[in-house]
This record gives C-alpha cells, sequence and structure tokens, in this order.
C-alpha cells in the first residue's frame, strides 16, 4: 500500500502549549517543559520532573483527562474543515491509560470505604479504551474507529493505519487520535522500573539516567485525493510510509542492535518509496533511557550509514505514551514545513558509546522526516512524513 | 472488506475446560499472569498442527491484564510499592507481545481495544496488512476478576447484561491466510451507533456494509453482548461446528456506543 497520503489537519496539547502554534517555538528552541509533578500526589516523596499540562481550561470537554486533551487536540486538527460535505470520518485512536485517572482514584477510595462502591458507575464509566473512541466519535460526528493499544509505540501505529484505511476507501477522512494523561499507575510503573531520571531526561547525553513522563494529545486528519478536492484543500503534508515489527527478544528492554527497529524503519522507507538519503531529519523515539537510546542509534546507523540530523523532543513534552508518537510527528511534520531541526532539550555531554550528537540546523532544506516510536513488549513503529507528494505515489 | 481464510483456529474456556493449565509450560507456570498463559495455551493449542506459521499478530482485548492492574494498584496503595512485574504486564499489548516473544513472530504487532467489538476490530485490521504479513494471527482474550463482579451490581443496566454469561474469560486464537477459500472470515470493524437518530448506525446498517447477497443460515444479535468475548466465542463454536453456509455475529459495545459485524463464511 505505497501511495501517500495527504495530511489535511493538525493538532496539539502538550506540556510546551495548548496548540501547535502556540508550542512550537519552544519545541523547536529545545525549551526544558518539564516541572515537578503537580497535578497529584503520586505517593513518591519527590515528585518526579514531568510534562504537565497545567493550562487545560477548566471548561474542557470529556469525561476524563485523556478525554479532555484528544477533545482539544482533534477540535485542532478540524478546525479547517468547516463543512464535511458529506464525507465520512473516522478515528483511529491510540491510548495506553485510557480512563484509568479516574477509576484509579475510585479504587483507592473503594479499598479503604467499600461503601464508595456506589460511585462505580460514573467513576468508571470511561476505564475502557474504547469509550475515548466513542466519546470523539459523539463529538465531532464520526462514522466509525479503532482503538489502538500498544504502549509508547501506538501512536504511530494509529497514523499507518488511518492511512491505509484512507487508502482501503473505509473512510473519506480519517483523524490518527494519540492521548494520554499523566496517572498514578504510569508514574508509580515507571518509577517501580527505575526508569524515571529525578534530575529531568537527557536524551542521548553521556549522563542520562532514565525518562520524564508527559501527557498531552496530538491528532492529525487525513484525506482521500477526493475528499481533497471536494473540501478545496491544500494538503499540508504527506504520510507516505509506515512499518511495523516485534523484536521478539524482551518484554520492556530493545533488542541491543535494534534489530526490530531497523526492520520497522526499513519498511517505512520501503512503503515511502525512497531512499535512506532522501531522509532529512529523524525525530527519534529518544527517551533517555540508556538502553534504549543506544539501541535506537544502532539501528539508525544500520539503516542509514551516516545518519541524518536527529532530535528528541522528550524534555521538551516529556513521554507522553500512546500520543507521544502522533504529537512528536505533528512538531516535526511542522519543523519540515518551517524548514528547521529542532533543538534536543537536555542534551549537553556526548556519549562516546553512541559516539554521535543530536543537532539543531536551520535551513534545513528537508523533504522527508521519519519519526520512530518503540514501546513495552518489543513493539516498534516507524512512518515517514513528506512534504509534497514528489513520488507520485 | 475482503474475507480472509481461516487456515486454523482453537479456543481456551478455562470454566468449561477445568485442566487446561497442564498445557502451560514450566517456565510460564510459575510466574506469568494467568491472562498471557491463556493465551499462550490458545496459540499453542492452534499452532500445534499448523502448516504454517504466522508472521503477524492482531490481538483483541477489551480490559486487557486486569488483574496485574489491580496488583499494580494493590501494590501502590496497601504497602506503598507496586511490583514493576505487575505493571510490565498491565499493558493492555502485553499478551501480544509475550506471544511473539514465544512463538517468533517479528512482524506487525498490534493491539485492540474496542471493548466486545475488539475481536472484529482485530479481523477487519487484517485487510490493512501487506501481503507478506500473512498467515495472520488473530487472538482475542480478556479475563474476570471477582472485583468485576463486585463493580456489576451497581454499574447501569446495559453494562451489567455485558458480563453475565459464562464465557467471562478466555482466549480464542485464529489462523488467517491471504485468500478467501472456504473457511472465511471477515468483519466491520466499529461503526458509531451515533447520538442522532435520523443517521444511527444499527445492526442492520453495519450487516449490510457486509453486503451479503443472501441473508445468513445463522445469525447472532449481540447487541448488549453478554461478555467481551461473546462475539469470539460464537465464532469460535460456528467454526467447530463447521456446518456449511453463512453467519453472522453482531457485537454491540455500550461504554464506546458502537457496533459491529463478523460473518463466517463455511
Amino acid at each position: 500500500m505505497s501511495k501517500a497520503v495527504p495530511i489535511i489537519g493538525m493538532g496539539a496539547i502538550c506540556a510546551a502549549g495548548n496548540t501547535i502554534a502556540s508550542a512550537k517555538k519552544g519545541v523547536y528552541a529545545g525549551h526544558d517543559n518539564l516541572t515537578p509533578l503537580s497535578l497529584f500526589d503520586s505517593g513518591l516523596k519527590i515528585p518526579p520532573l514531568s510534562g504537565q499540562v497545567l493550562a487545560l481550561e477548566e471548561n474542557a470537554v470529556g469525561p476524563n483527562r485523556t478525554a479532555q486533551l484528544a477533545y482539544a487536540a482533534v477540535r485542532e486538527a478540524l478546525s479547517g474543515l468547516h463543512k464535511r460535505k458529506g464525507l465520512t470520518l473516522g478515528f483511529v485512536v491510540a491510548t495506553t491509560v485510557g480512563g484509568i485517572t479516574r477509576s484509579e482514584l475510585f479504587y483507592k477510595a473503594y479499598k479503604t470505604d467499600p461503601l464508595k462502591l456506589s460511585r462505580a458507575a460514573t467513576e468508571c464509566a470511561g476505564h475502557e479504551p474504547a469509550a475515548l473512541s466513542g466519546f470523539l466519535c459523539e463529538n465531532f460526528d464520526g462514522t466509525g474507529f479503532y482503538t489502538l493499544s500498544t504502549a509508547c509505540s501506538t501512536g504511530l501505529h494509529a497514523v499507518g493505519l488511518a492511512k491505509r484505511l484512507i487508502q482501503a476507501k473505509a473512510f473519506d477522512l480519517c483523524c490518527a487520535v494519540g492521548s494520554d494523561a499523566l496517572s498514578i499507575l504510569t508514574i508509580r510503573g515507571f518509577s517501580s522500573l527505575m526508569l524515571l531520571d529525578p534530575t529531568g531526561c537527557k536524551p542521548f547525553d553521556k549522563n542520562r539516567k532514565g525518562t520524564s513522563l508527559g501527557e498531552g494529545a496530538g491528532a492529525v486528519c487525513l484525506a482521500s485525493d477526493d475528499a481533497c478536492k471536494l473540501l478545496d484543500v491544500k494538503p499540508l503534508a504527506y504520510v507516505s510510509g509506515w512499518g511495523a515489527s516485534a523484536d521478539c527478544h524482551h518484554m520492556t528492554a530493545p533488542h541491543p542492535a535494534g534489530l526490530g527497529a531497523i526492520t520497522a524503519v526499513t519498511a517505512a522507507l520501503d512503503e515511502a518509496a525512497i531512499a535512506p538519503a532522501d531522509i532529512g531529519m529523524i525525530a527519534t523515539h529518544g527517551t533517555a533511557t540508556p538502553d534504549n537510546d543506544v539501541a535506537e542509534i544502532r539501528a539508525m546507523q544500520k539503516v542509514f550509514g551516516t545518519v541524518p540530523p536527529f532530535c528528541s523532543m522528550k524534555r521538551s513534552l516529556g513521554h507522553t505514551l500512546a500520543a507521544s508518537g502522533i504529537i512528536e510527528a505533528v512538531f516535526a511534520v511542522s519543523a519540515m514545513k518551517d524548514n528547521c531541526v529542532p533543538h534536543t532539550a537536555g542534551f549537553t555531554d556526548l556519549d562516546e558509546t553512541i559516539g554521535i550528537a543530536p543537532q539543531s540546523k536551520q535551513k534545513a532544506g528537508i523533504r522527508h522526516v521519519l519519526k520512530n516510536s518503540f514501546g513495552f513488549g518489543g513493539n516498534n513503529a516507524a512512518a515517514v512524513f513528506s512534504l509534497s507528494n514528489e513520488q507520485g505515489l | 472488506m475482503k474475507p480472509f481464510t481461516v487456515l486454523g483456529h482453537s479456543a481456551l474456556f478455562p470454566q468449561s475446560d477445568p485442566v487446561w493449565n497442564i498445557e502451560i509450560p514450566p517456565h510460564l507456570k510459575r510466574r506469568d499472569p494467568r491472562i498471557w498463559q491463556m493465551a499462550y495455551v490458545a496459540v499453542a493449542r492452534l499452532l500445534k498442527n499448523a502448516a504454517a506459521k504466522p508472521k503477524s499478530i492482531l490481538v483483541g482485548t477489551a480490559l486487557g491484564a486486569l488483574d496485574e492492574t489491580k496488583g499494580f494498584l494493590d501494590g501502590i496503595f496497601s504497602d506503598g510499592f507496586g511490583s514493576p512485574k505487575n505493571f510490565i504486564a498491565s499493558v493492555h499489548n502485553s499478551m501480544a507481545g509475550k506471544l511473539a516473544l514465544e512463538f517468533g513472530i517479528s512482524g506487525p504487532n498490534l493491539t485492540f481495544c474496542d471493548g466486545q467489538n475488539s475481536f472484529a476490530s482485530a479481523i477487519a485490521n487484517c485487510e490493512l496488512l501487506d501481503s507478506d504479513d500473512f498467515p495472520a494471527l488473530v487472538v482475542a482474550v480478556d479475563e474476570n476478576i471477582p472485583l468485576l463482579d463486585t463493580i456489576l451490581p451497581v454499574m447501569p443496566a446495559q453494562c451489567r447484561a455485558y458480563l453475565s454469561e459464562h464465557t467471562k474469560e478466555g482466549a480464542i486464537a485464529l489462523l488467517l491466510a491471504n485468500s478467501q477459500t472456504l473457511p472465511a472470515i471477515r468483519s466491520i470493524g466499529p461503526r458509531f451507533a451515533g447520538s442522532n437518530k435520523d443517521k444511527a448506525c444499527t445492526r442492520e446498517t453495519v450487516t449490510a456494509l457486509l453486503k451479503t447477497q443472501k441473508s445468513p443460515d445463522r445469525f447472532f444479535d449481540l447487541s448488549y453482548c453478554k461478555s467481551f468475548l461473546s462475539g469470539a466465542a460464537v465464532c469460535a463454536a460456528e467454526l467447530q461446528k463447521n456446518s456449511p453456509g453463512s453467519s453472522i455475529v453482531t457485537s454491540y459495545s455500550p461504554p464506546s456506543n458502537a457496533f459491529s459485524a463478523i460473518e463466517l463464511l463455511l
């Protein structure tokens, strides 16, 4: 399925800002947007540095925080579509926590006071990930949806499946949405694995000790060529390739040589029908855990030989889990359009075991960007975004 | 909506298969979550005599490893420490990751969480795979834990109904080929029922989308279906019977207000 599919709308809400316009300059400049966790008490003695959406509007729409974030991103992505002209709209929704931000608090209260059981109907109503998809369909007049959950790689898989749903003519328009709110479960989970850096994440840096979590949502609206003509919209960019693979190595650690990542990236480049040398920027997964960063660069060196300019946005946004693939893809596409490679916040010292450093660049002349996302379960996703459909795919 | 040939199928429902756990290999028996074990045994039964090895895996699960999620939260809220083992397994795609690891499936690895429509979602997305990603392993798996039975009485009527059958937990596995010989299966993934009644999607419209030329011999309306696995369980039973004809299984998921349909061509 090698046809490039137009992107006609994008949206993002994250620690760097509530819209793409308000956030992108800070992301490009590598602003550090991590702050001590203040949204809730995680139970950790020292609140971890996290990418929090502190200015989520008070009257935000949605039954839980994950839904509220998703609503804001989709509203921005669809803001240019004043009339749908009868076109069908599908959603591919990526989330890991769904509505657990409410159900975990219900469970905590219920454990200390079983009489709180009566609150289950309202507090657990949005627990299932699919409830988020139904909520988006309800509010944006959607036709149908798929709800994906493949840990931190989910967002890019959602983009890939949305591309293919358009190609299969399942929907005229299809919105890939990734949304995850910060929760006690994820903060304490990453803490239990000793994967949180108490001083904030430092992607690819010699002194990196782990990641920092964040929250947010991203949305990318794809359209068929016929839909673009009917709506008279000019594509912002194109999704030209998607690749997926499994490491078959370990449930949490990446394959040390990045074998699964190589497979996913190669598949994405093949589908985009471009050579590795055509990639002008890699928006890496770049979680800043010691093993992940090494494995990712090993994989990129194998695919590219000389690795193109690359960046990680994790210190600017926090690791937003299932949303990260889409939020970071939104800013990678924006950077491509704005002709720059973003600065990697948190990086200062070269790690000799990695051997290369992320680099920002102005007047970058980028035609294609690669976005990587990797997750628990050895799950790998990669996608290529292109400025134009120059391959004529 | 393309049909896929069913190369093989298996099912495991612990309640009606009390000695299933003798099939769990020793290295998984001691430390792995029960939901992983159920998924493993269903797939091992399927692949035992399979002529081809799967190249991709698509899992449908409504709630994932619920017992592990509860276990992790219990640790945090009771002792102040959550086990990393519980956390790793609590991720919705942990079953798919474990199956890929155990059976060496290195292709696309996708997990769909669409409530009662999860199995339909997994089948429908086979159409989006590349031809060299086949055979595809499709698995439906969910587990029941006592907390669900505790919560159920206070949930809305629609929700109370859908967790009241014996197929509350189990695993179903299919091996699908990218061809259209019998027996075959195809599906329409979740279609939003809509708040505007004029435009409402119903099981009839979802079924019509399958473009069945004649009425199916068997129609299973699982609106307000009885468990997360109802649709998958009906499909497994129909495949087991292997009576010539066609069946359509429709499911409805209250939290997302969406219908799906699966058609079996036997």
